[in-house]
């Protein structure tokens, strides 16, 4: 046995088993990544705390009930203003709950790929319904004016700062008109925009809807049909890299590597691998990058000129 | 269900638990609220940023339009400086922002709508021609308060704009 398989082997053993590896993980997802008032926080905070140092604490259902029980009804009355992924992860902590009273590892797994399935469905449905995604317009639109895309519009495209701070300003002077002004809007702002920003928003969109889309499928058929059950793990792992690295909505990340890790059977050791691999290096995607690489630049830089 | 609240109540696709996020650019927070007082002359004011503001930016039902503007009709309205409202004002219309009881000087002068209009505005991004506009999603308008209710909720007699002296 080599090292390398050696660590591996060691690495993929010490992931066993998967109720006690995901109701760990769960507990740092809901730690960092709940979110909501203070009402929530405090309480999730301790109970997270306690039941990462107990470990036995957190395989009882009755340790579970009250965080389940904590999301839901803080979710549910402000089901119009939570994101999605709260949504989830309130419906995550149920499915914890509902697999630790029944000591249910099966279960949990069935679960998680049916979560994963169902919300990649239901994207892909809207993505296909709403009238500005086919046609480019929605991922032309962010990658011009939202600031999460800004490095990543100007680094892929060369898109130049001084037509990116016009738009900003046209798009602000509109939002002000709309709000207090006598323009009410109708008569718009033209935003600057490249060729290649076009390309890029044509190949993202097709990139997106059917890369969502194969993961729906490949989840929800995974029972049924053998190349899907294949497929499934690399599509999810190829969304969580590619999508996260420029859409840092980590939270929703995090539990979807979670939810990934939990639904791959016993001999998917690999794949386990890979979706813990990938819950870390979702962290990574939050490093700022931009800055770091143009601070190392200018230390280069410096050096040079000294 | 929530596609059912979208095709009813304009519920944003973006929230409700439909998974409707990165699907369109109509999102809740792209939505832009006016709100309008009818004073002695239509003027527009800063509605607070708070919960039912980012509420009914993603869920303009009906009911939750008219209970919010009913929210902003009992609301003292006066003039401030503040950047926001600043930058309204430069448009040489007077904005107007929320008195906040304790934490804002008393008021001279308050305005008093004889009624309050709110709109609800979607964004729309033409992709072939690169142009972005707000369109008109809903609207309500509900009568001010009376003058009787601003004083006592300012406590003491003020200088009201014109019109409302007439009332």
């Amino acid at each position: 046995m080599t090292p390398h398989t050696g660590i591996r082997s060691y690495v993929a053993t010490a992931l066993e088993p998967t109720l006690a590896v995901a109701s760990g993980l769960t507990l740092m997802l809901l730690a960092l990544y709940s979110g909501g008032s203070w009402t929530t926080r405090v309480p999730i905070a301790v109970f997270c705390t306690t039941g990462l140092v107990f470990a036995t604490l957190r395989q009882s259902p009755w340790f579970w009930l009250p965080i389940a029980l904590l999301l839901s009804v803080t979710v549910l009355p402000n089901l119009y203003t939570r994101d999605n992924h709260k949504v989830l992860m309130a419906l995550w902590s149920l499915a914890v709950l509902g697999a630790m009273a029944a000591k249910d590892e099966e279960g949990l797994r069935i679960a998680a790929r049916w979560m994963i399935g169902l919300a990649f469905l239901f994207a892909t449905v809207w993505k296909v319904i709403a009238p500005d995604f086919l046609n480019g317009a929605f991922i032309e639109f962010t990658l011009l004016t939202d600031n999460r895309f800004r490095g990543f519009t100007s680094w892929t495209t060369g898109f130049p700062s001084d037509l990116d701070i016009a738009n900003r300003e046209s798009l602000s002077e509109l939002s002000d008109s709309v709000r207090f002004g006598n323009d009410t809007g109708a008569q718009g702002k033209v935003l600057n925009t490249f060729p290649a920003i076009q390309a890029l928003a044509v190949c993202i969109t097709w990139y997106t809807v059917l890369l969502e889309g194969a993961i729906a499928v490949t989840f929800l058929g995974s029972g049924r049909v053998a190349i899907f059950k294949r497929a499934r793990n690399a599509l999810c792992l190829m969304f969580l890299l590619t999508t996260y690295a420029v859409a840092t909505v980590i939270g929703f990340g995090w539990l979807l590597a979670l939810m990934g890790y939990t639904q791959c059977e016993s001999h998917e050791r690999q794949s386990r691998l890979a979706f813990v691999a990938a819950f870390l290096l979702l962290q990574v995607f939050l490093v700022p990058w931009d800055l770091v690489l143009s601070d190392i630049v200018g230390v280069f830089k410096d050096g040079g000129a000294q | 269900m929530q596609m059912l609240r979208v095709a009813i109540d304009d519920l944003t696709p973006w929230k409700g638990g439909g998974y409707g996020m990165f699907s369109t650019v109509d999102a809740g927070g792209a939505r832009r609220i006016r709100v309008q007082l009818d004073c002695e002359r239509a003027v527009t004011a800063v509605a607070p940023r708070d919960a039912s503001l980012e509420l009914v930016s993603n869920l303009p039902s009906d009911r939750q339009l008219q209970r919010y503007a009913e929210s902003l009709s009992h609301v003292v309205w006066v003039e401030v400086d503040d950047p926001e409202a600043g930058r309204a004002a430069s448009s040489a219309r007077p904005a107007l922002r929320p008195w906040r009881r304790g934490l804002d000087p008393i008021p001279r002068r308050v305005a008093v709508p004889r009624t309050v209009r709110v709109t609800v505005y979607r964004p729309r991004y033409d992709v072939d021609l690169a142009e972005i506009q707000y369109v008109p999603l809903k609207s309500v308008e509900v009568p001010g308060p009376a003058l009787t209710e601003v004083e006592a909720r300012v406590g003491g007699r003020l200088e009201m704009w014109r019109a409302h002296l007439k009332r």
